[in-house]
């Protein structure tokens, strides 16, 4: 069946971005009745609005791990729409087929949903940053309307990613790169939303250097993170803090991150050895302790600058805590759903922290006249 | 200039005139070049005449999405165009029109191209005509004019796309000599560019734009606008390498890149702001008639 059925087909187009205008219609009504969008000048706006596409976009990337985890990365084997239609509703037959043929899998009505949920509020995220690079423009702001035109690039390569993400069947290195994209779109989305008022103290560059290196760091170990979920490495070694009983278990390292190969399978496609996933697995663990170490020298510089910054260094204290705590539950409890939702929540949380203070320390230094 | 309330005598007289402050806004004569490069493609594209429907329809779509990249960019660039005498004319820049109007006009015309592009021609046109929207109103307005020299030589990658819209129309994909036809695009963008910046870097300078002039100084400029002729010359001849086009074709281009290096060389060695101005007139009759010969090669049996 899913031989059949093209990889991409435009037919569907129409409806899903009448769906995608109507999510964009519901959250703009919601926001404009909470008073987000009202009384505000123009560059006000841009930032409200790139406020509410943050918020949005967290429980995008959070809901992009359940597609994950719940496997339902090709509940529907096609692109942009579900069997060259624009809901589950009206593929239901070919789901219902498909389903009949493989009952676990992957198509099954629950992860069509799961799947395509996902691409109409990917869609409408990318009609909310559309609007928000037209305030830009209208606001005559010029590092409003940079950061906003990086921010269309950004999610449109982020769209081409999702689409490949299906073609190519969860291609490891693609589906991580999506992940990756998705955690930079936070991260330019929080450089954008309204400015904490409350911290314009100038940062020297030690802080600086600091909000570099935790950046740097988190990056790495998100993407590291990510290589072992889209690898299904996680239950590679079990056991904690040591490997399978082992301080230094048997790794294979190169077959581990040769990045251009199938899911599964090492470039020459062979089964893919236990020892790489192990390789996958240990490096994640063991770079979260230069992780830690890269956020501890953040948290302390951030609580050494004085009480108006200590809120955010406790918050980045408690979410690294939650992290050590959401992975170690994933390798203990053997993988639960909530655990590993947690870990990539709250991987998109510190990427949300560190965008908001890299903003703040970009407002210090550049002083907006009013 | 309209901000002083005046009695209207004649409302009926009125309308016309905002019609044309719209037209204004599409930048008619230099979308004209890019449906006229873009139709080239569609005829390059297929043995013979093309069919009529898709032709026409791809024609439409295209200078739709063209004319509403052009009235994003006079929104988007009113105030620079206030300062500057070329363009302080637009109504965007007069404030004739207000933002919410050019707004909507520009939806309107890209959502109409885009529609006539999805319904009768193909979604690869489309997709690509929308890349291009993007490539200028976004990448090349927005991000790169007012940050870089190199605006127009990276962002000349989207006014070069025309030749491979036109193209994709006809076959639903672009193949290598359609991307030879973007390729001499690309490599004329920036000599015609500059030609004009040369003897319009006080302006640039007003608006505060990063020309290649105004950040590297005229002589920088003047050198590597011939050079690019050079290129550019080398970069006409692939056509009849890749066996596109014959001899008729490969006699027009020797001509005219010898004429363009010709005046770009003289510029480079005796420049006048009277010659800049003759050599940015003669890069646009010089696209138009190296296009004119890939068409009229193009029906000359072999």
């Amino acid at each position: 069946m899913s031989n059949a059925t093209p990889a991409y087909d435009w037919t569907s187009l129409t409806g899903l971005a009448l769906i995608a205008l109507a999510i964009v219609s519901v959250v703009l009504m919601v926001a404009w009745w909470r008073g987000g969008l009202r009384h505000k000048s123009r560059t006000q706006r841009v930032a409200a609005l790139a406020g509410l596409t943050l918020f949005l976009c967290f429980d995008l990337v959070v809901f992009g791990a359940y597609t994950r985890l719940s496997d339902s990365g090709l509940g529907c084997p096609d692109w942009p729409g579900c069997y060259a239609t624009s809901s589950p509703v009206a593929a239901a037959q070919h789901i219902a087929h498909a389903q009949a043929l493989a009952p676990e899998g992957p198509v099954t009505e629950k992860k069509a949903w799961i799947e395509m949920i996902h691409r109409y509020f990917g869609m409408a995220l990318g009609t909310l940053i559309i609007l928000m690079l037209v305030a830009a423009a209208l606001a005559r702001d010029a590092r409003a309307r940079t950061l906003a035109g990086v921010t269309l690039v950004w999610v449109i390569a982020q769209g081409v990613f999702g689409a490949l993400t299906v073609t190519w069947k969860l291609y490891p290195a693609i589906v991580t790169g999506h992940l990756l994209g998705g955690m930079g779109l936070l991260a330019l989305l929080a450089l954008q939303a309204p400015a904490r008022a409350d911290d314009t103290a100038p940062r020297n560059a030690l802080d600086c250097w600091a909000l570099g290196l935790a950046a740097l760091a988190l990056l790495l170990q998100i993407a590291l993170g990510g290589w072992v979920s889209t690898n299904y490495a996680v239950l590679a070694c079990t056991g904690f803090p040591q490997c399978n009983g082992q301080w230094w278990p048997a790794m294979n390292w190169s077959e581990g991150f040769t990045f251009a190969r199938e899911l599964g399978r090492r470039a020459d496609g062979m089964p893919i050895a236990m020892t790489a996933l192990v390789a996958i697995q240990w490096t994640h663990r063991l770079f979260a302790l230069a992780f830690t170490a890269a956020m501890g020298w953040l948290v302390a510089r951030l609580w050494k600058r004085g009480n108006k910054s200590r809120r955010q260094a406790v918050i980045i204290l408690g979410v690294v805590a939650v992290q050590w705590a959401t992975g170690l539950s994933n390798v203990v409890l053997g993988w639960p759903l909530v655990a590993a939702l947690a870990h990539t929540a709250g991987a998109a949380a510190l990427v949300i922290c560190i965008g908001l203070e890299a903003a703040a320390a970009l407002n210090s230094r550049i002083r907006v006249p009013s | 200039m309209s901000s002083v309330p005046v009695p209207n005598p004649a409302p009926a007289s009125a309308q016309p005139s905002r019609w044309r402050q719209y037209y204004a806004l599409t930048k008619p004569r230099v979308v004209q070049l890019i449906v006229f490069c873009a139709v080239i493609g569609m005829f390059l594209a297929v043995p013979g005449w093309p069919p009529l429907v898709p032709t026409l329809a791809a024609t439409a779509g295209i200078w739709l999405v063209a004319a509403a990249a052009a009235a994003f960019n006079c929104l988007v660039e009113q105030e620079i165009d206030r300062r500057m005498t070329r363009t302080a004319w637009r109504p965007t820049a007069k404030g004739e029109l207000t933002d919410m109007q050019a707004l909507l006009f520009s939806v309107l015309l890209c959502g109409l191209g885009a529609a006539i592009l999805l319904v009768w021609v193909n979604a690869t046109t489309l997709w690509l005509t929308l890349a291009t929207f993007i490539g200028y109103a976004v990448i090349y307005t927005l991000l790169l004019k007012p940050n870089t020299p190199q605006n127009i030589v990276i962002g000349g990658a989207s006014g070069a796309m025309p030749p491979v819209l036109g193209w994709a129309a006809m076959t639903g994909s672009a193949d290598a000599n359609a991307w030879l036809l973007c390729l001499i695009i690309f490599l004329w963008t920036p000599p015609h560019f500059w030609a004009l910046a040369l003897y319009r870097t006080e302006d640039y300078r007003k608006a505060g734009l990063p020309m290649l002039p105004v950040t590297h100084g005229p002589d920088f400029t003047k050198l590597h606008v011939f050079l690019y002729t050079l290129v550019l010359f080398a970069g006409t001849l692939l056509p009849f390498v890749s066996g596109l086009s014959g001899w008729f074709y490969l006699m027009s281009a020797a001509i005219l890149g010898a004429m363009f290096s010709w005046y770009a060389f003289k510029l480079w060695r005796h420049y006048s702001d009277e010659l800049a101005r003759r050599t940015f007139r003669f890069s646009i009759l010089y696209l138009s008639l190296l296009f004119a010969a890939l068409l009229v090669d193009h029906y000359i049996p072999r």
